[in-house]
């Protein structure tokens, strides 16, 4: 196969793997989907390696492949599979502290209760750190449309994640955008 | 607190949600080799349905045109072309710059793909039902950063005949026709602002301008007409604020006027005589629901059973059926038909399979 910065596709698969799961982990909820979504997501990388190797950035074009496979595949089953939050506590390492296992779990909870659109775009720009921008483009909508969703997303974290202070100020028409 | 250590916070409480989960091991054999087989496969397909397309060349011209080129059908708001192009939307892939617009019945579910050339991103059906107008990037090499470098308006029956290029060389879409049929309003980029034109189809070759907008300050992102002789718009503001719904006579005199203030995403109904918008519900930020303004009197009214934490309205047709979409007992966005303008019962139609919320179009002679 090609070679991408004098990497390969199979060297790609390997070092994006775990990115991509962790990613498509938080997304769905899920081990199992996560596989799916990381390894569809690859495999469409492959299928457009050479054309990316010339100048794209598959690791870029592999995270907006596997958020629109999540988002296609929850209208395609016609169901949603939540964050399961009885599993959390089970799934939480003893490592960590207890309150980062509460503000995890506060987010889990939150990501399960809002629409698949609303959780990519609150997922790409905490955790991925993309601009206003680039999320529209992944989500093929209006930076406006983005903003609105962040800005409901934002609300409810505040409440729970952020100091319980904080909440008093994110009543409509102060924080929320439109 | 600032908002920025809260942010920090959050997304603190991200990563370790990220981190809590170990990924297995990557089975690269098994992607490498779903590679293989999928490209081996489409290389297969191509040489099969180049067989086929000469086989039956004159088949899929007389499957199409009976679907969807029956004019008469159409314009009678004949069932069989409603089931197949209730709504119009467009859908594309950024990265390989191909693009279609489909068909969708009453119940979101995709039908009929309206556009072959891999470049339409959006086509709106006339009055009538008989015609629509595609804007399309076609001839431009697309780029996955930019898009195309151009998009242009044309003009064609439902199944591609009889088309007619109205614009090129801009970057121009959000198309609306006007009543009659007779004249099409529509957004063209332009350096340093954003122009709104309307151009009648019987002169196309010198567009009206009646608004320009400075870049991202009020650029439409909606369109229709108030009636034959005026054009109405609705922009977000900076920072995705609420924002008035205007509108301006089409020959560019006059004065803009304001039909509604501050509104989020709103449809007209189709006498043009209420407007359907997102609005907040009282006391829940997290919360929205859909707002009913009256523009004559301004009277509101809110549809109860409309409130969730996802709520846009779609499409309003002419028996005063108002479609919105809704989160439903969970994540899942449905769509949802209310009767009476949303004053009656409403009922869940289920889960619309389009890919944007924003560029969904209604077939005027459905419903």
């Amino acid at each position: 196969m090609t070679t991408y910065g004098g990497q390969g596709f199979e060297e790609f698969v390997h070092a994006e793997f775990p990115r991509l799961w962790r990613l498509g982990r938080v997304l769905s909820g899920r081990d199992d989907d996560a596989w799916d979504l990381a390894q569809e997501a690859l495999v469409k990388v492959g299928l457009h390696w050479s054309r990316i190797d010339r100048g794209g950035n598959p690791g870029a074009y592999a995270r907006t492949c596997l958020v629109r496979l999540h988002i296609a595949g929850t209208r395609r089953r016609r169901r949603e599979t939540p964050v399961e939050p009885a599993h959390l506590d089970r799934a939480a390492p003893n490592d960590l502290p207890t309150d980062a296992v509460d503000r995890a779990d506060q987010v889990a909870r939150l990501l399960a209760r809002v629409p698949p659109r609303q959780r990519a775009a609150m997922i790409l720009y905490y955790l991925e750190d993309l601009s206003i921008r680039d999320i529209a483009a992944i989500l093929r909508c209006s930076e406006g449309t983005v903003k609105s969703q962040l800005a409901r997303g934002r609300a409810g974290l505040r409440k729970h994640v952020a100091d319980p202070g904080v909440g008093s100020r994110t009543r409509r028409g102060e924080d929320d955008p439109r | 607190m600032s908002d920025d250590s809260s942010d920090d916070q959050i997304r603190a409480a991200f990563r370790e949600l990220r981190d809590r989960h170990q990924p297995p091991p990557p089975a690269t054999d098994a992607i490498v080799g779903e590679v293989h087989r999928q490209r081996h496969r489409r290389r297969l397909t191509v040489v099969t349905v180049a067989a086929a397309t000469v086989v039956a060349f004159i088949l899929p011209i007389v499957v199409v045109t009976s679907v969807l080129g029956g004019s008469d059908d159409a314009a009678d708001g004949n069932p069989a072309i409603c089931a197949e192009a209730f709504f119009t939307s467009g859908e594309g892939d950024r990265y390989e710059g191909a693009y279609a617009v489909f068909g969708f019945d009453e119940h979101g579910v995709r039908r009929e793909q309206l556009t072959h050339d891999h470049a339409s991103q959006e086509a709106v059906l006339s009055p009538d039902g008989e015609r629509m107008v595609v804007v399309s990037g076609r001839g431009h090499r697309h780029s996955p950063e930019w898009g195309f470098p151009v998009t242009s308006l044309y003009v064609s029956d439902l199944d591609g005949g009889d088309e007619r290029r109205l614009t090129t060389g801009h970057v121009d879409d959000l198309p609306a026709w006007s009543p009659d049929g007779s004249q099409i309003a529509f957004v063209r980029r332009v350096e340093p602002s954003d122009q709104l034109l309307v151009i009648d189809l019987a002169n196309p070759t010198s567009p009206t301008v009646i608004e320009s907008f400075r870049r991202g300050l009020g650029r439409p992102s909606y369109l229709a007409w108030l009636d034959d002789d005026t054009v109405a718009w609705w922009g977000e503001s900076a920072g995705g604020r609420r924002a008035p719904l205007l509108s301006r006579d089409a020959d560019g005199t006059g004065p803009t006027s304001t039909i509604a203030p501050k509104v989020f995403n709103p449809v007209l109904s189709a006498d043009r005589r209420q407007v359907a918008y997102t609005a907040g519900v009282e006391g829940d930020g997290s919360l929205e629901q859909i707002a009913v303004r009256d523009l004559a009197t301004g009277a509101t009214t809110t549809i109860a059973d409309s409130a969730s934490q996802f709520t846009t309205p779609v499409a309003w047709t002419s028996d005063d059926r108002l479609f919105f979409t809704r989160n439903v007992e969970g994540p899942g966005v449905s769509l949802v038909a209310a009767e009476d303008g949303g004053q009656g019962p409403s009922e869940v139609l289920g889960q619309p399979e389009w890919e944007g919320y924003e560029a969904v179009h209604l077939n005027p002679v459905c419903g």
